[in-house]
């Protein structure tokens, strides 16, 4: 269970975030992660603070 | 509820029959005590509070430098209202979920002015932009 702000590992991608938004859809729960390095990746959305969706399975709380 | 609105909210299930998509819910331990609204945008106001300007936050910094106090969750409630321009999108990108997220730069500050990333998500085509976060980026 991860909560708003919570900080994490994104395990699949060895970056730490924070949890900045959490939708919960058809049972599904997506978790919207913002990188913590500072630093454009072409698999985030967005700049310098990248963002990635994720699955609860792919975190670990820091 | 418009027509368009209601045909947004049906979909074709895996026998052919139409029904009621399941509704999107989105945490609500964010959403507790709005007291700022727009016809925009919705901010919930932890993002804010507990997030944009909450000492030691990784973005807090960044809204301090430019004049921000920590008190200061109308005014920049107001700031980025004024600010929100839907003419002015960049990266807008429609998820296979139906959401959509865009990003919108806008110069906020109170005693210096700089330029500032903000991220909005939409859970459906006709729903209002949720702020997702906020960065200082030049």
């Amino acid at each position: 269970m991860f909560n708003l702000y919570d900080k994490v590992l994104i395990k699949s991608k060895n970056v730490e975030g924070t949890i900045i938004d959490i939708v919960k859809n058809k049972g599904d729960t997506k978790i919207t992660v913002e990188s913590n390095v500072k630093g454009k990746r072409s698999d985030g959305y967005g700049g310098v603070f990248p963002i990635f969706d994720c699955v609860e399975e792919d975190l670990k709380l820091l | 509820m418009t027509f368009d609105e209601w045909l947004d909210g049906l979909e074709e299930t895996a026998d052919g029959k139409l029904a009621f998509k399941a509704k999107k819910t989105v945490d609500k331990t964010d959403k507790s005590d709005i007291i700022k609204l727009s016809e925009k945008f919705e901010i919930p106001p932890d993002k804010i509070k507990k997030f944009l300007l909450s000492p030691g936050a990784k973005h807090a910094d960044e809204f301090f430098d430019v004049g921000y106090k920590e008190s200061d969750y109308e005014r920049l409630f107001d700031d980025i209202e004024s600010k929100f321009d839907t003419s002015k999108l960049t990266d807008v990108k429609k998820n296979s979920d139906g959401t959509e997220d865009f990003s919108i730069f806008m110069d906020l500050g109170i005693t210096s002015k700089k330029r500032f990333r903000t991220v909005w998500r939409k859970d459906a085509p006709n729903g209002k932009p949720r702020l997702i976060t906020g960065h200082r980026e030049d």
